[in-house]
């Protein structure tokens, strides 16, 4: 991990402010941000762990966990959530049995769930790596979920 | 000039609207402003009214400017405060705040007692002294029109020394701050944001896995009961608070001890301290209760009855003291004095030594032992280091070597972070441990061996490409020619193969060194475990000369009072004030001032007196602390006498004990690693029957039928003390008086001539009692942080 973390912070070194930069090229190599990887890049940049912990989880970009097969996203922004974006998370919730943020122990599916997708008129949607399921109703998200199993 | 409440007023520049108002006795509530920190604005408390300036800025975070129009109190700023207080209080339990039964609350007091009275509702440790509490008796609030929404965080207990309970935080932020501002640490942080935030750690480790190093600086500036210290939180007010010196290592901060039921409860630092500016360790903030209070404190004079120490009176044991040691030839009595006691103890214990007994075999169990003084002696012209505390922060380099700064002498790693946010360069010559540690830019990992080589490496680096202070090197320095040709010899291949460490490193150091203007240089035992540590301080003084900072050189001594002990003349050589026994002028004055023929001849030095102890020249020995290492044998001696406050070792053969006081319990004076000499004052009366140190002196002198001796006081003593030392003249730094001219000496390379001996002691101890040993939270710090013991090599 530490010679990973020294690469991706060669571009930034000596430029004040890169944390967020840095945090950011962690997370496209590994994934997430893991302990080991705070760690690393408090010693390089002699930054307190903590700190940088606090900066990375003001903002939701971030993911603390490994990340699964296949990310799962249920939409509840305003169109979604009107149109039943709550039940879809409930009922996506009772099939993976974790919570959004979380991964199941398999390490197949993550749950995440965001504000807007930006597709309103297909409310409401699930994305799921990428591909946006419209028009979504409880019973679709189990079939939507087994087919990647 | 600037108008604020209608009245004119000056201001410095860079002030903000807060200090100007504060300055002139204006009262703006707010809970995130704290003393030496910047301004934040997190709470919101301090709005204010400017002509011409939009809304309502915060007073903490404006700067002041001319002709400022400022209304700090109004009804319209007023409601607004309040509204701004009562959100903040939609989320703190607020019942003992606004409760309408209060006056009556407070009348029947809480009571951190089982007693059958009202207790009132203590949710909360900090009831009596809540900030919050405060601001919103200011502002009169009676009632919260926000629903009420309690966190239901967990209280967090697993971490030693204090308790957190964030459910009673207003993320004022001010232990997030103090803890990276001041302490340079960053143990906590902000997590998360908007309802979620919680002060907390990386991945919610504990505290101690976070590198917190339980200073309590956040517990001391939290204005809730969020963050309370175990030991002290259910105690209330106390009864009386003294101001004293902390009396556990030589930074000498300033400490109020809290006493309650005649006993010291908890101890915190002062903020007006001149050493510590309100900060402390967890030594002196966490540890000092559990240290004076144990149950087994020695309570009584103890004397050998048929084998066995059996408590006597006062009068019955320094009777027998004074009859014992009276019997032997002044060549067999011998005294060891510990580097806690006080300037008077020690003062006094040289003098009945001198006078008494006619013996200069007296010496300190200390690092600050004779080839050190005589070494700093050299250098300076006196038995000390050159620097202070406030150099250390004003340095553009800093060089600790041969301690661990962060476990030794916690608060100094502030005054170093000070100089570091300031742009000096701090580098670190020590062990493996604090390679990673962020205190540090550059750090060496060498063994004590290393420190020569490295040094002199360094030093010729220096010499050979220039760069240095010349102007002050050929105006004040003597015998530079000299150090360069004794530089020679040294060829940084070699020197960098020795030490394991790369080429670029030493010269990476030395350019630090000639390129950042002045410096300090912190040193450590560490350097006593090299084969001439008197050769490495001249060395550290060199590299100190060629920086131009002659007033650079700190020793971190590991005594508290180690300095002041040396001052007067707890030393084998030296009389008070470092004036040699062997000169005849100050022996006179010395025989004058305490009417008594003194011995001329040199005494024996510390390990001197332990090989005499353990061959059996040495008869009587007289020791008042437990710094003695455990392999010494001292069977073959005839006469023991200890002081003690805890039970040691020592006693299996000591034939009697004195029962001394703690710190905490005796006025007197001690003088810190910056030569200031600063008032220890009792916070509670000694335990049981126990006398403080100089009393004891007294007693058994004046069973002596030994003039010179009686005094009623510690300030009697002082008085004294100012009197025949030239170096003490009241409290304060004393003067070292620096000469125009320094010497540089050249570099030898020199083998320990003598036989050394290596010896362990506790790593934080007290008198020779093992800290660890009496609080049990400081052992989990201790095994957290891979201190062990303290090994000191000592010349036998």
């Amino acid at each position: 991990m530490k010679n990973t973390i020294k690469n991706i912070i060669k571009p930034y070194q000596d430029e004040k402010g890169s944390l967020i930069p840095i945090l950011q090229a962690v997370q496209e190599k590994t994934g997430f941000i893991s302990e080991d990887a705070v760690s690393a890049i408090a010693l390089e940049l002699k930054m307190s762990e903590h700190e940088i912990y606090g900066v990375a989880t003001f903002y939701t970009q971030f993911r603390y966990t490994k990340p699964g097969d296949h990310m799962v996203k249920v939409c509840l922004g305003t169109a979604c959530h009107v149109r039943g974006g709550e039940q879809l998370l409930d009922r996506t919730e009772t099939i993976l049995n974790i919570k959004p943020g979380q991964t199941t122990p398999d390490s197949a599916f993550s749950l995440e769930r965001v504000a807007c997708m930006g597709c309103c008129a297909l409310a409401p949607v699930i994305v799921v790596d990428n591909k946006i399921y419209p028009n979504v109703t409880v019973p679709k998200v189990e079939k939507i979920i087994s087919k990647k199993e | 000039m600037l108008t604020i409440d209608g009245k004119e007023v000056d201001f410095k520049e860079g002030a903000t609207v807060l200090e100007v108002a504060t300055d002139n006795g204006i009262y703006i509530p707010t809970l995130c402003t704290h003393s030496g920190l910047l301004p934040f604005g997190a709470c919101r408390l301090c709005l204010i009214k400017i002509e011409n300036m939009r809304g309502f800025p915060p007073a903490c975070t404006t700067p002041a400017a001319e002709e400022m129009k400022i209304i700090t109190n109004d009804p319209e700023l007023n409601s607004l405060r309040k509204n701004v207080l009562e959100l903040i209080l939609s989320e703190h339990p607020h019942s003992c705040i606004i409760c309408d039964k209060k006056e009556l609350c407070s009348y029947y007091h809480i009571s951190p007692t089982k007693s059958g009275h009202v207790t009132g509702c203590a949710f909360c440790p900090n009831k009596d002294r809540c900030e919050l509490k405060q601001v919103a008796e200011y502002l009169g609030i009676k009632e919260i029109r926000f629903p009420f929404t309690y966190k239901n965080l967990p209280l967090e207990r697993e971490d030693p020394f204090f308790d957190r309970d964030y459910n009673l935080c207003i993320l004022c932020g001010r232990c997030v701050r103090v803890c990276q501002e001041i302490r340079g640490i960053g143990a906590i942080s902000f997590t998360k944001r908007g309802h979620d935030t919680k002060i907390g750690t990386a991945f919610g480790k504990s505290h101690l896995d976070g590198g917190c190093q339980f200073c309590g600086a956040c517990v001391d500036a939290c204005p809730t009961g969020a963050l309370s210290a175990r030991g002290s939180k259910w105690h209330g007010v106390p009864d009386k608070e003294t101001t004293t010196t902390c009396a556990l290592c030589s930074v000498g901060c300033s400490l109020k001890l809290e006493t309650k039921w005649d006993r010291v409860m908890a101890a915190h630092p002062d903020t007006e301290g001149p050493a510590n500016q309100g900060q402390a360790c967890v030594r002196g903030r966490f540890s000092i209760p559990a240290l004076v209070n144990g149950a087994n404190r020695l309570k009584y004079p103890l004397i050998r009855r048929n084998g066995r120490l059996v408590p006597a009176t006062w009068d019955e044991a320094a009777e027998l003291a004074a009859v014992k040691l009276g019997k032997y030839l002044p060549g067999e009595t011998a005294f060891l004095t510990s580097p806690f006691l006080t300037n008077e103890a020690a003062y006094l214990l040289q003098k009945f030594a001198r006078v008494c007994l006619v013996t200069n075999n007296i010496d300190t169990a200390s690092f600050f032992s004779v080839p050190v003084i005589e070494s700093q002696m050299k250098c300076s012209g006196m038995g000390a280091g050159t620097g202070t505390i406030e150099n250390i922060a004003k340095s553009g380099w800093i060089i600790v070597i041969g301690d661990d700064l962060l476990a030794s002498h916690p608060v100094l790693t502030v005054n170093v972070n000070q100089a570091r946010k300031q742009g000096a360069t701090v580098s670190l010559i020590g062990s493996e441990r604090d390679i990673n540690s962020r205190m540090f830019d550059t750090c060496v990992s060498v063994e004590p061996s290393g420190y020569f080589p490295l040094l002199s490496g360094i030093l010729k680096t220096i010499v050979e490409k220039g760069g240095f202070d010349k102007n002050f090197v050929t105006g004040k320095c003597d015998d530079f020619d000299k150090l360069k040709s004794s530089l020679k010899k040294i060829d940084i291949k070699t020197v960098a193969g020795t030490c394991g460490i790369s080429q670029s490193l030493i010269k990476k150091l030395a350019t630090t060194i000639v390129s950042s203007g002045r410096g300090s240089i912190l040193y450590g035992p560490k350097i006593l475990e090299c084969d001439d540590p008197a050769q490495i301080i001249s060395l550290l003084f060199n590299i100190l000369l060629l920086a131009g900072s002659p007033a650079g050189l700190v020793p971190l001594s590991d005594g508290a009072n180690s300095q002041g002990v040396a001052d007067m003349g707890a030393l084998p050589n030296f009389l008070p004030g470092y004036q040699h026994v062997t000169d005849k002028d100050s022996l006179t004055v010395f025989e004058n001032a305490w009417s008594a023929k003194l011995p001329e001849k040199p005494g024996l030095s510390y390990p001197e007196i332990l090989n005499g102890a353990a061959e059996g020249s040495i008869k009587a020995l007289y020791v008042t602390g437990g710094e003695i290492p455990q392999e010494t044998s001292l069977e073959r001696l005839d006469f023991l006498v200890a002081h003690g406050i805890y039970p040691s070792p020592l006693f299996e053969t000591a034939d009697i004990v004195f029962p001394a006081a703690a710190f905490t319990e005796e006025d007197g004076t001690i003088t810190s690693l910056e030569r200031r000499v600063q008032p220890l004052q009792a916070g509670a009366k000694p335990v049981g029957m126990s006398m403080p140190d100089w009393k004891i002196i007294c007693k058994i002198a004046e069973k002596m039928n030994v003039k010179g001796f009686e005094f009623s006081s510690a300030s009697e003593v002082f008085d004294e003390i100012c009197k025949v030392n030239p170096l003490i003249s009241g409290h304060g730094i004393w003067d070292l008086k620096l000469k125009d001219k320094f010497t540089l000496t050249p570099v030898k390379k020199t083998a320990r001539s003598k036989k050394s001996m290596l010896y362990e002691k506790p790593f934080w101890h007290y008198r020779g009692v093992d800290l660890t040993e009496k609080v049990s939270d400081l052992k989990i710090l201790r095994k957290k942080m891979n201190i062990e013991h303290r090994t000191s090599n000592i010349e036998c």
